[in-house]
């Protein structure tokens, strides 16, 4: 940038922002693409250190604003990183045979799962055909019978033998509805009572004796049947045991034999094969339906049915075998349970139920091994999320809970699944507030989110960079399918960038933006059926988005042009000066004139801030206001009190205002009051000043450019209009081409300034005058105005508060 | 009014609910060939003089004493039982879609049961104190006249699966010899367990109903 000197007009061709750069290229077509992001190394360095670092707790916080790129990085950046990684095991949930409400998590190398589960599937399909097979077969069913005859042989021996006994014995055993009678028989009739009593005693006591041995041995016979149906259940148990275990030996020494190296998959397949012999009888359950269906038996998929569901391989994470390495994954909507996981419940007879078949991965599961990356807010966001997320990093492992079941909202019938050890690198997103306020306020997370990728909103304007910048937007063309972009088309994007970044010597990183001009200028391409896209289609799209997002302005600048705002453009008015403020509503950024004025008279040395006093000033704002008064009390009359009342104020503002850039114009209407010197209304201030009278850099400083520019053209430029600025905002001037046009033709002025003295110069036409040796301004300069004005005032005061002749003033 | 042609019955006759529910299945698969299938529970007066004999005693099915019998609780055991028979028959007949009908009948098994049959019926009665699985089914080869007996025992014991035995003995002629043989058949049927279902045609064989029930130890299905 040329040397720029202030209280003069700044010559439109040395704005840093104009020159842009002269491409070699003809479009982006003929650029390499980048394999990085420039100007993000430090924050490239932290992701890479991230995906490299093997300790735990070394997760990453990328933090940057939106468009930067920092997701796309951190998405390519670890999916290099990844592809040298090993592909993480395979993690299956299968059933807990000792205890079904703690299912069993196993761990196989990758593909494995699946292979396991179809080896499962097969076997049960194979005994749901062949333990049937068993049990009809004529070996099983003669084996059965033997053991049932053999016991029933045993009881109707004893029982027929006991009735013999009693018919020989004299003695009658009948069935009553009460149990067996026993009562002595005299032929085939019960011995009647007068029967018995006319038998000699002694015959009387053989018959009591032999009742009473009937009824001895009948009780035994009958104590005997239950522990005989006992042994004989027994026997039968082990002969179905016995059967049922070669069946499921046979049908499960292939899938045995398979998985005979890994510990924790042959332990139960141990467990599963025991409990298939125990519960051979589950395998019996027939079904109408199943044997009547349209596919053969043989080829019906018997493990879906009800009772083998204990037996399913619930495979949660799976691996392709020969997979890409590790995974990199991306959860969008990290709820509690799209995080953690989740266990389902289905409805039964209208009470909740599950299994462990119900139990479904989250993205932690998913992303174990790899990388997993959150955007943060959205994390933070979801109920519960957060905290479960901050519960795995530090217990190295996956629980999975639901809500519900957290805050006892549930009570129904629940799984406590195996936890499953975690390895993994987090990758959160976010904004820098969202970080510091995290470090901040939350103890966990310095110590869980150990590394963090900073990504630039900037970088600074080089011929290297510059070159970059080209390639990026080479790069991003390519990836998003749109036409290459002229050499001029990269320039003119170039000037939005650096306007974005609101600095002529910074361009913008934030692609986001540039991007949807590109799609734009692409889609004007295509219509005006151009190979690439130019400058034009770049400058098209840009000024429509501004007409798409400008109707405030529009009303803004009609309100002006109406005179229902009250801004003059021309003459002269003492007390009175145009400052320039920018209103950003939505995507919409827009500068502003707005009429400053100040009135003065004597009074205490207070300066009333009328929008602080209505509450309608900010704080900065009100800062700005006493700075101001700083400067009036150290510039102005050392030595005597303060003598003056002021009141300042934004007219026709309604809303809020708030930053100082404004305290500049408030000093210069104070003082045009105080000398009585009109200022120029061709001019509109920004700036802000400090207590020395340096005028300081302030924000949105072509936006306020244009605004005023925007009114002035309304209303005709006279050659005569400009706006004051910092010198020290000079640097970030990229105007639109239509001020620079005016600019160019002496029609419209930005005049950079140094101080105070420098802009009161020009607004007044009259010096403002340094104090001279002997302690005083030159006469009638500004400054020598002002100060005869507080000397007048703090004279008056003094002479009021004197009161009558001889008395001595009043403090 | 016209009389309504008499149709065949299986009738059912026992003295306890044990003994009727035992041989339910067997009396509904019987009836289930055409004939209507009627329970008859009778109030065994040789079970009801059991209260007046001298030292008579229950033992409960468990194996554990029951103390001595009193005839009200008898009486009001043989109505309850009576009311569950009937139930139950209601429930198999309506399974195995047959008629079905139920009676309760007072004094001797044997004699109510005769009343209660007509010609082509058949009685299904379970004799001796004791059941048993079925293991065999016996056909009484003596005195048999009616050709769908054999018919009927030999579908059982395919239907069973199990073995059909057939024993003979000496057709009657009238004479003193008869008894003799009446006797020896009498002696043959009672070594029968009460694991076998005997099928006999008793009308010819010089047998009656009652001696029948008081030898023999297993179920018996007899044509009236």
């Amino acid at each position: 940038m040329a040397d720029v000197v202030s209280g003069r007009p700044l010559d439109s061709a040395a704005l840093a922002g104009l020159n842009v750069a002269d491409f070699a290229f003809a479009s982006t077509a003929a650029l390499e693409p980048l394999e990085d992001w420039p100007g993000q190394d430090r924050a490239l360095e932290a992701l890479r250190l991230a995906a490299a670092m093997p300790h735990a707790e070394f997760n990453l916080f990328v933090l940057g604003t939106p468009g930067s790129g920092r997701r796309s990085a951190a998405r390519a950046v670890l999916t290099e990183a990844a592809q040298t990684r090993p592909v993480p095991r395979d993690w299956v949930y299968v059933a807990n045979f000792d205890d079904p409400r703690r299912p069993v998590a196993i761990d196989l190398p990758a593909g494995q799962a699946v292979r396991l589960r179809g080896g499962v599937r097969k076997v049960v399909n194979d005994l749901a055909t062949e333990i049937p097979a068993i049990f009809e077969s004529e070996d099983y069913q003669t084996r059965r019978r033997a053991i049932d005859e053999a016991h029933e042989e045993r009881n109707e021996k004893a029982m027929s033998e006991l009735a013999e006994r009693a018919q020989a014995k004299g003695v009658a055993i009948v069935r009553t509805p009460m149990g067996f009678g026993v009562a002595a028989r005299h032929g085939d009739e019960i011995l009647q009572p007068e029967a018995y009593r006319q038998l000699p005693e002694a015959e009387r006591a053989a018959i009591d004796a032999a009742m009473a041995g009937v009824r001895g041995e009948l009780e035994a016979v009958l104590k005997a049947i239950p522990q005989d149906m006992k042994a004989q259940r027994h026997e039968v148990e082990e002969l179905n045991i016995s059967m049922a275990r070669e069946g499921v030996d046979a049908a499960l020494a292939e899938l045995i034999a398979a998985f005979a190296g890994q510990q924790k998959p042959l332990r139960h397949l141990c467990a599963m094969r025991q409990d298939m012999i125990d519960n051979a009888e589950l395998f019996l359950i027939r079904e109408d339906g199943a044997q009547a269906g349209a596919f053969p038996v043989a080829t019906a998929k018997h493990y879906r049915k009800p009772q083998f569901q204990r037996y399913t391989v619930n495979v949660v994470v799976a691996h392709e075998p020969g997979g890409a390495g590790a995974p990199v994954v991306e959860e969008n909507l990290p709820t509690l349970a799209n995080l953690i996981g989740r266990i389902e419940y289905q409805s039964e007879r209208g009470a909740l139920v599950t299994n462990f078949t119900m139990i479904r991965a989250g993205a932690l599961h998913r992303a174990n091994g790899g990388f997993l990356i959150l955007d943060a807010r959205q994390v933070l966001a979801e109920p519960l999320a957060w905290d479960s997320l901050k519960r795995c990093l530090a217990g190295g492992r996956i629980t999975i809970y639901s809500a519900g079941e957290r805050f006892s909202l549930i009570s129904t019938e629940t799984l406590e699944p195996e936890p499953i050890p975690l390895d993994l690198r987090v990758v959160l997103v976010g904004d820098r507030l969202l970080y510091y306020m995290l470090v901040a306020l939350d103890p966990d997370f310095a110590r869980l989110f150990k590394l963090e990728a900073d990504f630039g909103d900037q970088m600074p304007r080089s011929p290297e960079s510059t070159g970059l910048f080209a390639r990026l937007i080479a790069t991003h063309v390519r990836a998003e399918g749109l036409r290459p972009v002229a050499a001029g088309g990269v320039a003119r994007l170039l000037t939005e960038s650096l306007r974005l970044s609101d600095d002529a010597e910074r361009f913008t990183l934030n692609l986001a933006a540039l991007s949807d001009i590109l799609h734009e200028a692409d889609h004007r391409a295509a219509e005006a059926g151009a190979e690439a896209i130019g400058p034009a289609e770049i400058e098209a799209a840009i000024d429509a988005a501004d007409r798409r997002a400008g109707r405030l302005r529009e009303l803004s600048q009609e309100a002006i042009g109406r005179a229902t705002l009250l801004i003059d453009a021309d003459g002269a008015r003492v007390g009175q000066v145009n400052a320039l403020s920018v209103l950003e509503i939505g995507k919409t950024r827009f500068g502003r004139p707005a009429r400053v004025t100040a009135r003065v008279r004597v009074g205490t040395g207070k300066v009333v801030d009328i929008e602080r006093e209505a509450e309608l000033g900010g704080p900065i704002h009100s800062k700005g206001v006493m700075i101001l008064s700083g400067y009036l009390a150290g510039q102005y009359l050392p030595d005597l009190p303060m003598s003056l009342w002021a009141s300042l104020v934004f007219e026709q503002s309604y809303g809020g205002i708030e930053g100082d850039s404004a305290s500049a114009a408030e000093l210069f209407a104070l003082l045009s009051a105080l000398s009585g010197l009109a200022i120029d209304q061709s001019f509109a201030v920004t700036g802000s000043v400090n207590q020395f009278g340096d005028v300081q850099a302030i924000g949105g400083v072509n936006e306020k450019v244009e605004g005023f520019f925007d009114v002035c053209a309304a209303r005709g430029l006279t050659g005569r209009q400009g706006v004051l600025i910092p010198v020290s905002n000079v640097k970030h001037l990229v105007l639109r081409e239509r001020v620079l046009d005016a600019m160019r033709a002496n029609r419209f002025r930005v005049i950079p300034v140094a101080t105070v003295d420098e802009g009161i110069a020009l607004l007044t036409g009259r010096a403002a005058g340094a104090r001279g040796g002997d302690g005083r301004f030159p006469a009638d300069s500004v400054n020598a105005l002002v100060e005869a004005r507080l000397a007048a005032f703090a004279e008056a005061r003094r002479r009021f508060g004197a009161g009558p002749a001889g008395t001595e003033p009043k403090p | 009014m016209t009389d309504r042609p008499h149709r065949a019955r299986i009738i059912l006759g026992a003295t306890t609910l044990a003994d009727a529910a035992g041989a339910l299945a067997l009396a509904t698969a019987l009836a289930a060939e055409g004939s209507e299938l009627h329970g008859l529970l009778v109030e065994d007066e040789e079970v009801l003089a059991l209260c007046t004999a001298q030292g008579a005693c229950i033992v409960a099915p468990a194996g554990r004493a029951g103390g001595t019998l009193d005839a009200g609780r008898l009486r009001r055991a043989f109505i309850g039982e009576a009311a569950r028979f009937e139930r139950l028959l209601a429930e198999a007949a309506g399974r195995a879609a047959v008629r079905a009908s139920f009676s309760l009948g007072r004094g001797r098994l044997a004699a109510s049961l005769a009343a209660a049959a007509g010609p082509g019926d058949l009685m299904i009665v379970a004799a001796g104190p004791f059941r048993a699985p079925v293991r065999e089914v016996v056909l009484l080869s003596a005195g048999l006249s009616d050709p769908a007996l054999p018919v009927l025992a030999r579908a059982t014991a395919e239907r069973l699966r199990r073995p059909l035995r057939t024993i003979g003995g000496i057709p009657p002629s009238g004479g003193a010899a008869d008894a003799a043989a009446a006797a020896g058949m009498l002696d043959t049927l009672g070594t029968l367990g009460p694991g076998a279902i005997l099928f006999a045609e008793l009308s010819r064989t010089g047998l009656s109903l009652e001696d029948v029930l008081r030898r023999t130890r297993c179920t018996c299905v007899l044509r009236a």
